[in-house]
């Protein structure tokens, strides 16, 4: 668990670079501009944030960021504080409503049981 | 200064208010019959009055009708309760007894919550940018389609953010159209709310809504300016609707109004240039997106034809009236100035009731032997008067209304209830003293005088240089050399010893006294005939005590009244000349 909250705005920057791997911090805000409409120190802004939260490294020559933590971490946190949030913590009932608002195939349901058990929740 | 801006201001939102109301029966009765975009022009005219003090002269402009009570000053139409006697009135009503303060409080007042108001909005400006900072482009295909439809610029980009609950555009520029982040609206209900906020974009309505904002701060007591800001907002959202519809089809409306219902029921927090966004305003717009039908060309026509005749002469100020009340100056005076001029004038009118001639004539001039003969009129016959009222026009100079109880008229003219004494301290001598005593009726004539007229110049200059009489003759030949030489000079503006040549001053007096032949008739020290030189020397010229008392002006002539005075109280008329000048 890494428990570093990230706000809305800064995950657009991370999934980006999750995607990469290593990104240079220009590319960066190139691509910000491109895809998002934001200025260069908009995104220069947010990469000092996530510096700052240990979310992601900044490395010489030229400005590199890495990520330092997964998605998938920052998925667990985001999720268990909307279940938290929601559902007051009971992992039962988010799955009921998960899976009553769905519509899921025979082949779904089954991989979903097998998921359960594997990891005894 | 501040004072003159506030008075100046309320001018404009009499006129504004008088046109406003105009404008807002104008489209009480027309709306169904013209698009909404008309009514910009009609709302741009008002906003221009409300702004600017001055405007351009026409003749078919809404104040001629008011021109026989109209009194002519900058900004348009003169309140009447600010005339010169009116504005004593006032002041009376709220605190007896006091004066300049009163108005320069209120001017205060009013700047403070102008100012504050401008503030208070690009404060709100600046945090609804910040808020939205972090706004996202959004990249759909079907907006580039929209902004072809509507042939909008690049620049208009849309972004979309959490942070606003229905769209808008904001930015004044680069304007950005933010579109909330909703799951439940597709494309096909989007594009009309894009639509309609690149509309706005387009026609910068964002720079429009905030000129018409600070136009609200300037005359923010001005109920009608409320009023028409009200309306202006409503014309502006149809319009925007009218143009969608009219680019995508009549046969939108329906899916329109119920995007527009969608909408409705969000409202964001900070919404700028709005006042309320009342749930009945939007029950309106749908109602107004239904009716919208095609209109027959001959009425769009005629109705057009009188919208812009109305927005014109809204917009334009009345033909300059001939005369024009004169505008108190006045500004902010201590209370030790209070205190010594109105203890001069009650000694000033003393003297004059005591029949003190000498005490007249040394608060007028320091010779009080030589003037003291010319104040004997008012030792023969029992005066009674008293101060009506002070008005402080500097620290240095104060007018005083005097009110004639016994005998004025014997002294001053027949039916002269009311004198006006000015009381100065800045030229002659180093204390006060009194610069003249009128007739209340002939010092308004004397003030309404405008002295920049070129005609009124050239009398002062004539004056100036001993011309009081009988012009044209040759025994006046030295006066009117000095007279042309002057006038030269300030034509080449040059600013040292000059040598005139001959012709020019020849041709000066030819010019303002019909001479054709000056040469022979010239003898003054200044000319040198072998070089053909005048050599001029700037001169103070001869002091009279003179008033210019009336001015005609026509086309081709002015006729310049001037009243020449024993005294320089100028209570002794000595004799009146009439000055005629000519215009090829």
């Amino acid at each position: 668990m890494a428990k570093i909250k990230i706000f809305d705005s800064e995950m657009h920057l991370m999934n980006k670079i999750w995607d990469n791997g290593t990104i240079k911090a220009i590319d960066l805000a190139n691509w910000a501009t491109e895809n998002l409409g934001w200025k260069k120190n908009t995104t220069y802004t947010i990469l000092k944030k996530l510096i700052d939260k240990q979310a992601i490294s900044r490395n010489e020559p030229g400005f590199v960021v890495a990520p330092l933590v997964t998605r998938e971490e920052i998925a667990f946190d985001e999720t268990n504080f909307l279940i938290e949030k929601m559902f007051g913590g009971n992992m039962k009932l988010f799955l009921t409503s998960l899976v009553s608002s769905q519509n899921l195939k025979a082949e779904d349901i089954e991989e979903l049981k097998k998921i359960i058990e594997r990891n005894d929740i | 200064m501040l004072i003159n801006m506030f008075i100046t201001f309320l001018n404009m939102s009499i006129s504004g208010a008088l046109a406003a109301i105009l404008l807002i029966l104008w489209r009480s009765v027309s709306y169904k019959f013209i698009p909404a975009k008309f009514y910009y022009i009609l709302w741009s005219a008002l906003i221009i009055r409300l702004l600017m003090p001055f405007t351009f002269a026409s003749p078919i402009s809404l104040l001629n009708v008011f021109k026989n009570t109209n009194r002519y000053s900058r900004g348009g139409r003169y309140v009447v309760t600010m005339e010169y006697l009116g504005y004593g009135e006032i002041t009376d009503k709220i605190s007896p007894g006091s004066d300049a303060y009163f108005l320069g409080n209120l001017a205060l007042l009013w700047l403070i919550v102008a100012v504050s108001m401008i503030v208070l909005w690009l404060v709100v400006h600046l945090i609804t940018q910040h808020r939205l900072r972090y706004a996202v482009l959004y990249k759909e295909k079907f907006v580039e389609q929209i902004r072809r439809d509507f042939s909008v610029r690049e620049s208009v980009k849309v972004f979309v953010s959490p942070n606003v609950l229905s769209p808008i555009v904001i930015g004044f520029f680069k304007p950005r159209i933010i579109l909330p982040k909703s799951e439940n609206l597709e494309e096909k209900d989007l594009k009309y709310a894009i639509a309609h906020e690149m509309v706005h974009a387009k026609r910068y309505d964002q720079i429009v809504r905030f000129l018409h904002f600070v136009c609200l701060a300037l005359h923010w007591y001005n109920p009608f300016v409320w009023w028409s800001f009200y309306l202006f907002n409503e014309d502006i959202e149809t319009s925007c609707d009218q143009q969608v519809l009219s680019v995508y089809g009549m046969e939108h409306k329906r899916h329109y109004a119920c995007v527009l219902v969608e909408y409705a029921g969000r409202k964001n927090s900070l919404q700028l240039g709005y006042l309320s966004f009342a749930k009945n305003k939007v029950a309106k717009r749908i109602e107004k997106v239904m009716a919208y039908r095609k209109m027959s060309i001959t009425r769009l026509v005629i109705f057009s034809a009188v919208t812009l005749f109305i927005g014109f002469s809204v917009s334009t100020n009345p033909v300059f009236a001939e005369e024009y009340q004169y505008i108190p100056k006045t500004v902010f005076v201590t209370s030790e100035t209070r205190a010594e001029i109105t203890e001069f004038t009650e000694s000033f009118i003393a003297d004059i009731e005591n029949k003190d001639s000498a005490g007249i004539a040394e608060k007028s001039t320091a010779d009080s032997e030589f003037f003291a003969p010319v104040y004997k009129p008012f030792e023969e016959d029992t005066l009674r008067m008293e101060i009506d009222r002070i008005f402080y026009t500097s620290e240095d100079t104060a007018d005083v209304h005097i009110n004639l109880l016994e005998n004025g008229g014997i002294i001053f003219g027949k039916d002269t209830q009311k004198l006006v004494a000015q009381i100065d301290r800045s030229r002659i001598m180093s204390g006060l003293y009194a610069d003249c005593l009128y007739s209340y009726e002939k010092y308004n004539r004397i003030n309404s005088i405008d002295d920049r007229d070129e005609a009124v110049q050239i009398v002062h200059k004539m004056i100036k240089f001993g011309l009081t009489d009988g012009e044209n003759t040759p025994q006046n030949a030295p006066k009117i050399t000095a007279f042309c030489m002057d006038m030269a000079y300030d034509r080449a503006r040059d600013d040292s010893l000059v040598q005139i040549p001959q012709k020019t001053v020849e041709d000066i007096a030819n010019e303002f006294f019909l001479f054709s032949d000056f040469t022979n008739l010239h003898k003054t020290d200044y000319f040198d005939s072998k070089a053909g030189v005048y050599t001029y020397e700037k001169s103070t010229g001869t002091p009279y005590e003179y008033r210019i008392v009336d001015f005609n002006k026509g086309e081709r002539e002015a006729v310049v009244t001037v009243e020449f005075f024993k005294d320089p109280l100028h209570t002794q008329v000595e004799k009146t000349v009439k000055y005629t000048l000519k215009k090829e």
